[in-house]
């Protein structure tokens, strides 16, 4: 079954992104710290994973994604970035460590859950 | 026990005059709409103008149910959008949205007929419903969208009633005014910024025009600006100056404009290679008067143009136009008496060559108290010895 992970420092945009997804149905997990992300990420492995970058370092969401990456593949889990950082650099350095995606916030919501939905049926295909 | 509208919105009001901050406000009124009618969350979509969508910028709440400030926005396509901007889906005329309404509406004939009205409140529905909105208020400031006030159901579960619908109206309006005067704020903010730069601009203009007159003094009027503020800061460590951002300010202006006079001056006469006559002396006399005249038309410069129009004074009373003496000559006068006077000193002049730094020390301090006021002369003396 599909699993989501979302990991942001801010405790409020973690709970809320796991609430709305889960009232679509999805089964979520919050997480605000890198260690937290990733014992919650070996414990129950999703197979799609929401990484903040700037956490309690600046870099924690690419320290988080690169340990993703050490041990599931591109096929098995699905890394999307979702941050305030808009610049080209963080979304080069993302996307050479292996996110998919890159999401600037602030989200229109309302394609949120499409966009969920879409990757989810992307992994499956 | 039933609470009184009235008096809490006259307890918000009161408060909110006294607030100045946009977001303080917002966030003062989102926190009343939460205590009060104790909805989940409520929070305000406002217009972002670089980006064109409403970003949700307040929020207040639960936690887990508030939706985060900054994460989520609203692009002007989406149906909560055209909802207020487009009377024609405002199925009853009211100017606020009661989600639970929207159910009634598709069941209305005139909605199930009509494919884009279907479309456009099922979208709407799902809209609100993801992110459990009951109701939403638009804040218009004219005919202009600002944003969108969004409240989570009550916890209670109850209805919103008529009252309460009107007291969120008028917090709209009072958001609306709040951003509006933070705007009108920002764009006075910005035109003082500007035209004090254009103020500057056309006095720097002024004194070049001097300048190019008079031709054995270019590059002295911003001599005499720089040793006339550096006079002044080491006079500040000697005695108390009121108000010094104005001081300063005035200080630098006047520095600028003191020989503006001088336009008013013939060529022949500022640039004679011998003595002057008594009659061009008289002339020369003029220029601090003439630049009085020239300057009187504009604010906000009394000080400065006292400063001008004393800046020959001498503190034993001997000098021009009035024959002033002591402390009654303003004190930027008298600092801008001691720079012009040494700058004179150590340039060439048409009748003289020019003094050495020491030479034209040596005078200034040897007409302390009588040409020059006694604690500027010791503050010109302090910025040589402290090697400025």
């Amino acid at each position: 079954m599909d699993k989501i992970l979302i990991v942001d420092d801010e405790v409020e945009v973690a709970e809320f992104l796991s609430n709305f997804l889960r009232r679509k149905g999805m089964k979520t997990f919050p997480a605000t710290t890198v260690k937290e992300a990733i014992d919650i990420f070996l414990r129950e492995r999703p197979n799609l994973v929401f990484l903040d970058i700037g956490m309690q370092t600046p870099d924690d969401g690419f320290i988080i994604l690169e340990k993703i990456r050490e041990v599931a593949s591109e096929e098995e889990v699905k890394v999307v970035m979702l941050t305030a950082r808009e610049d080209k650099a963080s979304m080069m350095k993302a996307k050479k460590l292996g996110a998919q995606d890159y999401l600037v916030k602030p989200i229109d919501l309302m394609t949120f859950d499409k966009l969920v939905l879409q990757y989810l049926k992307e992994l499956h295909s | 026990m039933r609470v009184s509208y009235r008096k809490e919105l006259e307890k918000a009001a009161r408060r909110m005059i006294l607030i100045h901050r946009t977001d303080t406000l917002i966030r003062l009124i989102i926190r009343t709409i939460v205590r009060n009618l104790k909805v989940s969350y409520a929070g305000v979509f406002l217009y972002q103008q670089e980006k064109k969508v409403y970003v949700l910028t307040v929020s207040g709440g639960r936690i887990g149910i508030k939706i985060p400030a900054g994460l989520v926005k609203l692009p002007p396509s989406s149906p909560l959008v055209k909802f207020f901007l487009d009377s024609s889906y405002q199925l009853d005329g009211d100017n606020y949205l009661i989600v639970k309404k929207i159910k009634g509406w598709l069941r209305r004939k005139k909605v199930k007929e009509s494919s884009r009205y279907k479309k456009f409140f099922t979208e709407l529905i799902q809209q609100l419903s993801s992110i459990k909105t009951e109701v939403a208020l638009p804040i218009f400031f004219r005919d202009e969208l600002l944003g969108i006030l969004i409240l989570g159901e009550k916890l209670s579960k109850k209805r919103f009633i008529s009252e309460e619908l009107i007291f969120l109206s008028i917090l709209s309006s009072d958001v609306a005014m709040a951003i509006r005067n933070a705007s009108l704020f920002e764009n006075l903010r910005l035109q003082l910024e500007k035209n004090q730069k254009l103020f500057l601009q056309t006095i720097s203009a002024l004194a070049e025009a001097i300048e190019a007159k008079d031709k054995y003094t270019i590059g002295h009027t911003e001599r005499v600006v720089d040793l006339s503020l550096k006079i002044a800061y080491q006079l500040r460590k000697m005695r108390k100056i009121k108000n010094w951002d104005k001081f300063e300010r005035d200080l630098k202006v006047a520095a600028l404009l003191h020989d503006i006079g001088k336009i008013g001056i013939p060529e022949t006469v500022l640039n004679k290679p011998v003595s002057l006559t008594e009659e061009e002396w008289k002339f020369i006399k003029k220029h601090p008067l003439i630049g009085v005249e020239i300057l009187s038309p504009i604010k906000n410069l009394k000080e400065v143009i006292s400063a001008i129009k004393y800046h020959h004074e001498r503190y034993d009373g001997g000098g021009y136009p009035e024959g002033i003496k002591g402390k009654k000559i303003p004190l930027i006068a008298a600092i801008i008496a001691v720079a012009d006077a040494y700058d004179a000193m150590i340039s060439d002049r048409p009748y003289r060559k020019a003094l050495s730094s020491n030479q034209a020390k040596k005078e200034i301090r040897r007409n302390k108290g009588s040409q020059f006021h006694p604690q500027v002369v010791e503050a010109f003396l302090k910025v040589f010895s402290n090697g400025r």
